[in-house]
C-alpha cells in the first residue's frame, strides 16, 4: 500500500464513515432476535407446532406478529401493564452468572435452576427453608409396599404458561423425553444432554443400572412411575428443581432450542419467560393465571453477575434488589448498612481436604489421621469464614443429621496427637514428599481451587492455613492451583496427587447426595479409596423402604466412612446471602431453588 | 485501479486463513476439555464421549487420514460452514452464534466509538492548552494528569469510578447498557441502542443509553485521551515554532485564528495517525472494561467462551471480527483514492 502521512486523517474519517455503514448490515442478524425471545412462550405454542415440525423459524415468524418490530408504538408497549394501583416495578436478582439453559431437565448449574425453579414446578416441592417434601403439581403421593411403584395424584385445573392443560399425558411427556433415549422429542441427537440422570436414577431406560421401567398416565390426573428397584426417596429427588415439568407443546416447538435464549422456558409457575437478553439478564413477568398465590411483584429481572464483589457493589447501589453467594468478608460491611440486610440460610453444603490413597504415605491410616489431627478447623472457620458457619465432623450438613452416626471420631485439633501418630508410621520428623504408584517420588503436593465456591470462598487463604497448620507437625506441603477445568478433569482422572481440596452443595435431601458421591466407586478413581462394605451399606439404604432401616444403614456407612478417612470433612459454610432493608418474603432453601412468587420490595 | 482493488480483495484470503488457524489452533491448545465444562463437574465419561462424538469433534484436527474423506476434518468443516456463513451453535447455550454477535458486537462498537469521542475532543483541547500555555502550572498539571492516565490500570479506575459515582454518590449506573424497565419497552434495530433510540423516536432511551455509557466509555477512553493529548501538544508545540506560524501573527491575525486555523489543523495530521492506531487498542481494551462494567460486548462473550472452551463461540467470533475488520480497512484503503486525489493505485 503506498499513501502519503498527509492522508491519515481522512482515512480515519473514512474508517469510521465505513463502520457506521457496516452497522446495521452486521445487526440485521440479530435484529429480528428481540421478537423471538419476547413472545415465544406467552403465545400459543399450540397454533404454531404444526408448521414449527418442518420449519423451525416458523415460531418466531408467527410469534412477531405479536410484537411488531416495525411500528414505533407498538414496539414500545411494555409486555405486562402493571394493575391500577400498584408497583410496576420489577424485582431485581443478582445472580451470579448466565444460566446454560431454561429447560430445568437440561441444567444442572445452580444458576440456571434458580431461573428454572419460577418457571417450571415440580410434582413435588420444598417446604419454605426446609427440605421437607411438600406437595406442588401433585398433591397426593403414595408408594407401594416396597416402593418400586409410585402413584401421584396431579393438581387439577392447572395451564401451562402456553395456555395449555397440565394433566397426566403432560406428565408422562416429560418424564419419558428425561428417562428415555428414544423418546421422539428428546432431541438428544441435536445436543439435550439430561445429564441429572444417571447421577440420580443410576442411568436412562434400558441401561443396566437404571432405576427408571416406565411412567404412565393413569387417568387424566393420575401418574404411575415403576421402578427397577426400590426407590423409597424417590419424592426427594422429584422436588429438586432438576424435575420442572415444561409445557409439552413447548418443547416440540423449541426442540433442541427449548430451553436456550431464543426459546426460554415454558411451565407452569409463578413467573412468565419474557426475554433473554444475552449476557446481561433474563426476564420474567407474573403468571396472572396462577393456579396459587400469585407473584406481589409484576416481574423478577434476573441479572447475570459473576463477580461476587460486583454483586455486593451493585446491592450497595441499590441497582439489585437481593443476590446471593457473596464472600464470607462481605457479611459485616451488610449487617453494618442501614439498607441492607443479611438473609440467613443452613449451610447444606462440605468443604473437605481429599487424600489420595493410592500414593505413599497417604495409604497408611495413621498418616490420613495425623493429618486430620494436625488441622485446625476452628482456625479455618474463624480466619476464612468470618466464624459464621459449623466445623465439620461428618460429610453430611446439619439439615441431614439424622442420618449421621452418633458416636463419631471428630478428630479435634491435637498436634501432639498427629505426632505421635506420624512417630508411629515412620515419620517421626514428618514428610515433605509422596511416592506414586509407580516408584516417583515427588514434592507433596496440596491443591487448591482456583475459583470460589460457598464452601470454599477463598481457597487460598484456606490452603495457607492448612499449609502452616500442617509444618508445625513436620509436614511439608507445596502449595498448587491450576485452571478450574484442568483441576477437574485431572481430579476425574486420578491425576491429582497429594491432598487436594474440594467441596460439595446438596441439591436435595438425600444422604447419599454426599455420601455415595464421595464414598462410592467413583472415588477409587479419584483418589483410590475402595471399600465395598461402605458401597453396599450406602446402596441399601438409599433402597431400605423403612425410615428406621434406612437410618441405621447410613449411620453404619458413616462410621466405616468416619473410621477410613479418605476425605476430611473441614466445615460446613453458609453461603453469604443479602437483601434490601425493604425486601421481605424471601425465605432461601437450602437446595438454592425457591420461589420467588412471595418476594416484595418498595421502591 | 481495478487491478488494485482485485489484488486487495485477494489480499484478504490469506490474512484471513492464517487468524483461522492461530484461533482455531491456540483454543485448542488450552488445556482443559471442553465437555466437562459443558456438561458439568458431575458428567460421566460417556455423556462426555457422547457431545464430543455430536459435536463431531473427535475427527482429526486438520486433514483426515483415517480413512474416507480426506477433507472430513474439524478445521475444514469450520472454514466451509463459515464461508457458507453458518456460525453453528454456542456449545453453552445452544444459541446461534450468529445472534449473539448481532447484538454483542454494535455494543462494542457503540462503546469504542464514544470513548474514542471523548479521548479525542478532550485529548485535543487538553493538548491544544497545554502547548499555548507551555510551562504553565496549567500545563504542567494536564500533562502529570496526562501522565497518570496512560498509567492507569484500566480495571482499577473502573473499580474506583463505580464505587465513587455508582455506589457512594448514586449518580450513575454501574453497568449494563440500560435500565431493566426501559429495555423492556424497546425493540432495538441495529444494538448501537444512543443511535435506536434516535431511530425509534424515544429519546429516553438515547439518554438513559448514554448515561450507561458515560463510566465505561470515560474508563476506556483514559489512555488514548492521555496519548492524544501528550501528541498534540508536543505536535502544536513543534508546529508553533514554524515560520508561517511567525507570519500569520506578523501579518496581524487573530491569534485565535492562528492557533486553529494555522495550528492545529497542521498539527492534526501526526494527531490523526496516533488516533488511527487508538482505535484498534479501544476494542482491545473493551475486553478489561466490558469485565468490569457487565457491558454485553464482545470482548466479555469471547473471554467467557474461551473460560468455557466454547470452541465454536471463539473460533467464529473471533473470526468475524478479523473478517469485520480486514474488509473495513480494505475498503478504507480503496476508498482512499476517492478522497485525495493526490494518491494514485496503480
Amino acid at each position: 500500500m503506498s499513501m502519503s502521512f498527509l492522508g491519515r486523517r481522512k482515512r480515519l474519517l473514512a474508517l469510521l464513515l465505513t463502520l457506521v455503514l457496516l452497522i446495521p448490515m452486521i445487526a440485521a442478524c440479530g435484529s429480528g432476535d428481540t421478537a423471538t425471545t419476547a413472545p415465544s412462550t406467552s403465545g400459543n405454542a399450540t397454533a404454531t407446532t404444526g408448521t414449527t415440525a418442518t420449519d423451525p423459524t416458523a415460531a418466531p415468524t408467527e410469534d412477531a406478529s405479536a410484537a411488531p418490530t416495525a411500528t414505533t408504538a407498538a414496539a414500545d408497549a411494555p409486555t405486562a401493564a402493571p394493575a391500577a394501583g400498584e408497583s410496576d416495578k420489577f424485582l431485581v436478582f443478582g445472580g451470579s452468572g448466565e444460566p446454560d439453559s431454561l429447560d430445568s431437565m437440561d441444567t444442572t448449574t445452580g444458576t440456571a435452576l434458580i431461573v428454572t425453579r419460577q418457571l417450571q414446578e415440580s410434582l413435588l416441592g420444598f417446604a419454605p427453608g426446609t427440605l421437607e417434601v411438600i406437595p406442588e403439581l401433585a398433591t397426593e403421593w403414595t408408594p407401594n409396599a416396597d416402593a418400586t411403584e409410585w402413584t401421584f395424584k396431579l393438581r387439577e385445573g392447572v395451564t401451562f404458561h402456553d395456555g395449555t392443560p397440565f394433566n397426566a399425558d403432560a406428565v408422562v411427556f416429560n418424564f419419558q423425553r428425561l428417562f428415555e433415549p428414544d423418546f421422539e422429542f428428546g432431541f438428544r441427537a441435536e445436543g439435550k444432554k439430561y445429564s441429572i440422570v444417571p447421577d440420580i436414577f443410576g442411568g436412562y431406560a434400558g441401561e443396566a443400572e437404571s432405576a427408571y421401567k416406565s411412567v404412565e398416565a393413569v387417568d387424566e390426573n393420575t401418574v404411575k412411575f415403576t421402578l427397577t428397584r426400590p426407590v423409597p426417596l424417590l419424592p426427594n429427588y422429584l422436588a429438586a428443581s432438576y424435575f420442572g415439568i415444561s409445557a409439552p407443546e413447548a418443547v416440540k416447538a423449541g426442540k433442541e432450542k427449548y430451553g436456550s435464549p431464543e426459546f426460554g422456558g415454558a411451565g407452569t409457575g409463578p413467573f412468565k419467560f419474557e426475554r433473554w437478553d444475552a449476557g446481561q439478564s433474563v426476564t420474567l413477568v407474573r403468571n396472572e393465571d396462577y393456579w396459587g398465590d400469585k407473584a406481589k411483584m409484576p416481574g423478577v429481572v434476573v441479572r447475570f453477575i459473576s463477580e461476587a464483589p460486583q454483586r455486593l457493589a451493585e446491592l450497595e447501589a441499590g441497582a439489585i434488589d437481593f443476590t446471593v453467594n457473596l464472600s464470607a468478608d462481605s457479611r459485616a460491611k451488610i449487617a453494618s448498612s442501614a439498607d441492607l440486610q443479611v438473609v440467613d440460610l443452613e449451610p447444606f453444603n462440605i468443604a473437605y481436604l481429599s487424600l489420595n490413597m493410592n500414593n505413599k504415605p497417604f495409604d497408611d491410616i495413621r498418616v490420613r489421621q495425623a493429618v486430620a489431627y494436625a488441622i485446625d478447623k476452628q482456625e479455618i472457620l474463624d480466619t476464612s469464614y468470618s466464624g459464621v458457619g459449623s466445623v465439620a465432623d461428618d460429610f453430611l450438613p446439619d439439615g441431614l443429621a439424622d442420618y449421621r452416626p452418633g458416636d463419631l471420631e471428630s478428630y479435634a485439633y491435637d498436634p501432639e496427637k498427629a505426632k505421635a501418630l506420624l512417630t508411629e508410621a515412620g515419620y517421626p520428623d514428618g514428610f515433605s514428599t509422596m511416592v506414586l504408584t509407580d516408584g516417583t517420588e515427588l514434592a507433596l503436593e496440596l491443591w487448591y481451587m482456583p475459583v470460589s465456591r460457598p464452601y470454599y470462598p477463598d481457597a487460598k487463604s484456606v490452603a495457607e492455613l492448612y499449609a502452616a497448620q500442617l509444618e508445625d507437625v513436620g509436614i511439608k506441603v507445596e502449595l498448587k492451583t491450576e485452571d478450574w477445568g484442568v483441576y477437574l478433569d485431572n481430579w476425574d482422572a486420578g491425576a491429582k496427587n497429594g491432598m487436594v481440596m474440594l467441596g460439595w452443595t446438596g441439591d436435595y435431601g438425600d444422604p447419599n447426595n454426599f455420601l455415595y458421591t464421595h464414598f462410592g466407586p467413583g472415588n477409587v478413581d479419584e483418589a483410590g479409596y475402595s471399600n465395598p462394605d461402605v458401597w453396599k451399606l450406602l446402596s441399601d439404604a438409599g433402597a431400605a423402604t423403612s425410615p428406621a432401616e434406612s437410618i441405621a444403614l447410613f449411620q453404619q456407612a458413616g462410621k466405616l466412612i468416619n473410621a477410613d478417612l479418605p476425605r476430611i470433612p473441614i466445615v460446613h459454610a453458609p453461603p453469604v446471602l443479602a437483601a434490601k432493608q425493604s425486601l421481605t418474603g424471601w425465605v432461601p432453601n437450602p437446595t438454592g431453588g425457591e420461589s420467588f412468587a412471595p418476594i416484595s420490595v418498595t421502591k | 485501479m481495478a487491478g488494485y482493488i482485485l489484488r486487495r480483495v485477494l489480499g484478504i484470503i490469506p490474512v484471513l486463513l492464517g487468524i483461522s488457524l492461530l484461533v482455531f489452533t491456540l483454543i485448542r491448545t488450552i488445556p482443559g476439555d471442553f465437555a466437562i465444562i459443558a456438561l458439568g463437574e458431575r458428567s460421566t465419561p460417556e455423556q462426555r464421549a457422547a457431545l464430543t462424538k455430536r459435536l463431531k469433534l473427535d475427527r482429526p484436527l486438520f486433514l483426515n487420514f483415517e480413512g474416507g474423506n480426506v477433507f472430513d476434518s474439524q478445521y475444514i468443516s469450520f472454514i466451509t460452514n463459515f464461508v457458507q456463513g453458518d456460525f453453528g451453535d454456542s456449545l453453552k447455550n445452544q444459541r446461534a452464534i450468529s445472534k449473539e454477535l448481532g447484538e454483542r458486537f454494535p455494543a462494542t462498537i457503540e462503546l469504542s466509538l464514544v470513548s474514542l469521542l471523548i479521548a479525542v475532543v478532550l485529548g485535543v483541547s487538553a493538548g491544544v492548552i497545554s502547548a499555548m500555555r507551555r510551562g504553565s502550572w496549567l500545563d504542567a498539571s494536564t500533562m502529570l494528569i496526562a501522565l497518570l492516565g496512560v498509567s492507569m490500570p484500566i480495571f482499577w479506575l473502573g473499580l474506583m469510578m463505580q464505587y465513587l459515582f455508582g455506589v457512594n454518590l448514586k449518580w450513575l449506573p454501574l453497568s449494563q447498557r440500560l435500565d431493566d424497565e426501559l429495555r423492556r419497552t424497546f425493540t432495538p434495530i441495529t444494538n448501537m441502542y444512543v443511535l435506536d433510540g434516535l431511530l425509534r423516536g424515544r429519546l429516553d432511551i438515547t439518554l438513559n443509553a448514554l448515561k450507561h455509557l458515560i463510566l465505561p466509555s470515560v474508563a476506556l477512553a483514559t489512555v488514548p485521551l492521555a496519548i492524544i493529548a501528550r501528541m498534540t501538544r508536543s505536535a502544536m508545540l513543534e508546529v508553533l515554532s514554524q515560520d508561517f506560524i511567525r507570519t500569520a501573527r506578523a501579518k496581524g491575525l487573530r491569534e485565535r485564528t492562528t492557533i486553529i486555523r494555522h495550528g492545529l489543523r497542521n498539527a492534526l495530521i501526526p494527531v490523526a495517525t496516533v488516533i488511527g492506531l487508538q482505535l484498534g487498542f479501544l476494542l482491545g481494551g473493551a475486553v478489561l472494561t466490558e469485565s468490569v462494567f457487565g457491558w454485553p460486548g464482545i470482548g466479555t462473550w469471547l473471554l467467557q467462551g474461551i473460560l468455557s472452551r466454547d470452541y465454536f463461540v471463539v473460533q467464529s467470533g473471533v473470526m468475524f471480527v478479523a473478517l469485520v475488520f480486514v474488509v473495513v480497512n480494505t475498503i478504507v484503503d480503496i476508498s482512499y483514492g476517492f478522497f485525495d486525489p493526490r494518491i494514485q493505485y496503480k
